[in-house]
């Protein structure tokens, strides 16, 4: 999956997210795949940035630094290129077609 | 059914647990308000088994969005086949319908192209075995069943809906030109009205599974019932069957969900069927088979001749898709390896 | 009636015939078998469950015999059927009874979705229940086995079954599986408790079954509160310790290693998450039990977290 393009990314349509959470971890189940998640602050709160809007990998970077208090870097946009792939393989989200 | 006593119920759940209609049953009592007025200890059982028939439909659902997804690049049209298609089509019948695998069918020249996108995606082909190999890809009307290495899910990929060795031929390629959208991009389609009976006939009637024949038979009533609504959907139905030169399955077809189901059929359309009619005494031959291969397989309605019947179909259909010469020997490959 | 009102030679002339109905919590069996070691197991270790009428609904009909073939003759081998249909191998006609209880298992876990079934032993004591999950080995039915004898009601050694929407645990009591050394350790642990014949070389070595308390065959109506989820590993030599765990790592493995969590989408889900905002979380190691039993005596009420649930 080639992510070094801008590709813009959504929470897949059509398909709902529940949550729930303890302390700082999350469980979050896909109403699509039937699939439930553990996920970490950090991946969590990706996650519901893109169920709000659809972002691509510079502004999510961003974003969470921002929001989730998760300091930017070079280590950042290489760690969350990774979890958006891991994300599309789950069905959790799409590339938004241009 | 409300002023059943618990004995009666007792049966019931057990015959309807064999034959896959649990769920059915459930969704039908459901329907008309029934499933309050049933005592907990059945109702239980419709209702986990409900469960799962939900869980079936949700998994389709997706099975179907990952095969989109995977085929998207391709541009290849597909079409979604048999339950997943009453699934996605929302037809009211589906509902409570239990299934195992995704059958879709494709243009037969863009098969390669489709198995190829497919194996990038995760799905890789089942039957290892090079005698089973060549017989899917030089008999069959489909590649040998792939299996997700992640999902464990099986998929059938159809390029025609009869092998090219059957003694009826029906053109894939109208049943494609007919289909219907399920999408606004158009590329994932389900078979027009008719064509969907005519497909549910002749699987029920020439493919021999019939673990599952009353459960197919429900399905054919159901897609009757349902389109038969219609303005001339009938007369539609025996056009169809002459063109795609199905109309053996048709009068099969029509003559057990009457017989069995007492669906409401029009009264010129068994005139219709009726140059499907088999010669001679195989009528009363075939209704003495089918009658006990479509009972449930509990004890309870099993009789003496129940065993046979059931084999004597089973040959009957492999008779109907391939030549002799060919069915000779896979029968006893198969009857060779189901004893090693 | 209870079973206990029949003679052994009534019981086993019923299985050999039109086959015993009886009531396990919420659940009835119609059971029908000629083999000697199941009437013997049922006699031993069910007397207490409550007979129900023939000819009324059972929820699993289910059989014990020998199979249909000639391999009888050759090696006595037991087969299970339910309602006619055969999904398991034969066992050797030695391995009947546990055949019997394990088969009983694969209906409930197999049928039962009105419930969100997971693989762990179950025990309550004052109002609250403790979950023990735990890989096999682990030392779950041990430490559930030692618990029952020292005054913990037991809902289950296998199955907890959870009701959908309020989370409340079902009891299902049946006879405690014990295997290999457990077997002989909690003859000693408690030497006033019933065993059945032993099994030898079964899948999972050697295996018998505990009789279980009368007192939690007559209480398999009542519903008990989810409280702790503990998760026990025997260690040689280790005091024994509590340590917390988290809920999401929890709630994850019982959804993994649940029968049914996947059937159950989004009720399934909020059921399980549920169960977890009610129960405190804990790794258990022990070598003693009765430290253990000391242990779970002094559980304090789970602390009241704060629930957060999202749609």
């Amino acid at each position: 999956m080639a992510s070094d393009d801008h590709s813009t990314w959504r929470v897949n349509a059509g398909f709902e997210l529940h949550w729930r959470s303890w302390g700082d971890e999350y469980v979050v189940y896909h109403s699509g795949s039937g699939h439930t998640h553990l996920l970490n602050h950090t991946a969590a709160t990706a996650l519901r940035i893109l169920q709000q809007t659809p972002a691509a990998l510079p502004e999510l970077c961003e974003r969470l630094a921002s929001e989730a208090g998760v300091e930017a870097g070079g280590d950042l946009s290489g760690a969350l290129e990774e979890l958006l792939a891991d994300f599309a393989r789950q069905g959790l989200i799409e590339r938004v077609s241009p | 059914m409300v002023s059943m006593g618990l004995a009666d119920w007792d049966l019931l759940i057990r015959q309807a647990r064999r034959a896959n209609l649990l769920a059915r049953l459930c969704v039908l009592l459901e329907e008309r308000g029934l499933l309050d007025a049933i005592p907990p200890a059945p109702r239980n059982h419709l209702l986990s088994t409900r469960t799962l028939a939900d869980k079936q439909a949700q998994a389709v659902r997706w099975e179907v969005d990952c095969i989109h997804r995977s085929l998207a690049k391709t541009g290849v049209p597909v079409i979604v086949l048999k339950g997943a298609a009453y699934v996605l089509a929302g037809l009211p019948f589906a509902r409570g319908r239990l299934f195992a695998d995704v059958d879709i069918m494709v243009p037969r020249e863009r098969i390669d192209e489709v198995e190829k996108a497919l194996m990038l995606s995760g799905w890789a082909t089942t039957h290892l075995d090079a005698y089973d190999q060549r017989y899917y890809r030089q008999w069959m009307h489909e590649l040998p069943p792939l299996k997700h290495v992640i999902r464990r899910t099986v998929l059938d990929v159809h390029h025609a809906i009869l092998p090219d060795t059957a003694r009826l031929h029906p053109d894939a390629a109208k049943l494609l030109d007919a289909a219907l959208p399920l999408n606004e991009t158009g590329d994932l389609k389900v078979l027009a009205p008719t064509d969907m009976v005519l497909h549910s006939a002749t699987h029920l009637f020439h493919e021999g599974e019939f673990e599952n024949g009353l459960r197919d038979i429900v399905d054919l009533d159901g897609l009757l019932r349902h389109f038969g609504a219609g303005a001339d959907f009938w007369p539609r139905l025996a056009e169809r069957a002459r063109e795609l030169d199905l109309v053996r399955p048709l009068f099969y077809g029509l003559r057990y969900t009457k017989r069995l189901l007492g669906t409401p059929i029009p009264e010129f359309m068994p005139a219709a069927a009726d140059k499907g009619r088999p010669p001679g005494v195989m009528p009363l031959l075939m209704d003495a088979l089918f009658s006990r291969a479509l009972a449930p397989q509990h004890p309870s309605c099993d009789d003496w001749f129940s065993t046979t019947a059931r084999w004597l179909l089973y040959i009957r259909s492999h008779y109907l898709r391939m030549p002799l010469h060919l069915l000779i020997p896979h029968l006893i490959r198969k009857a060779f390896r189901a004893d090693s | 009636m209870k079973i206990s009102a029949l003679a052994p030679a009534e019981v086993a002339r019923r299985l050999r015939q039109t086959g015993i109905v009886f009531r396990i919590g919420p659940v009835t069996a119609h059971l029908r078998s000629p083999v000697p070691a199941v009437a013997e197991g049922l006699c031993r270790l069910y007397a207490d469950y409550p007979l129900e009428e023939s000819g009324g609904f059972a929820d699993f009909h289910v059989a014990i015999g020998p199979p249909p073939n000639l391999r009888r003759w050759i090696r006595p081998q037991a087969v299970f059927s339910f309602d006619g249909h055969t999904p398991f191998r034969p066992l050797p006609l030695e391995q009947a009874f546990p055949m019997f209880e394990w088969s009983l298992n694969w209906c409930v876990a197999s049928c039962c979705n009105q419930y969100l079934i997971l693989h762990a032993a179950v025990v309550e004591k004052g109002g609250l229940a403790a979950i023990l999950p735990g890989p096999p080995g682990a030392g779950k039915s041990t430490l559930c086995a030692a618990l029952v004898n020292r005054g913990w009601r037991l809902l289950s050694d296998e199955l907890t079954l959870v009701s959908m929407g309020d989370a409340g645990l079902v009891p299902i009591p049946r006879p405690v599986n014990l295997k290999n050394d457990s077997i002989e350790i909690i003859r000693r642990f408690a030497p006033g408790a019933v065993l059945g014949r032993t099994s030898h070389d079964t899948q999972k070595g050697s295996v018998a079954h505990m009789k279980p308390p009368a007192d939690s065959v007559e209480r398999a109506d009542e519903l008990a509160r989810p409280a702790w989820v503990i998760f026990p590993r025997y260690e040689k030599g280790a005091t024994a310790t509590l340590q917390p765990r988290s809920k999401a790592q929890t709630f994850i493995y019982a959804a993994e290693n649940s029968f049914n969590y996947s059937y159950l989408g989004a009720q399934g889900f909020d059921t399980l998450g549920r169960l977890m905002d009610a129960c405190d979380c804990y790794d258990f190691s022990y070598s003693s039990l009765d430290e253990a039993v000391a242990t779970f005596d002094g559980l304090g009420p789970p602390a009241e977290t704060g629930i957060q649930s999202h749609a």
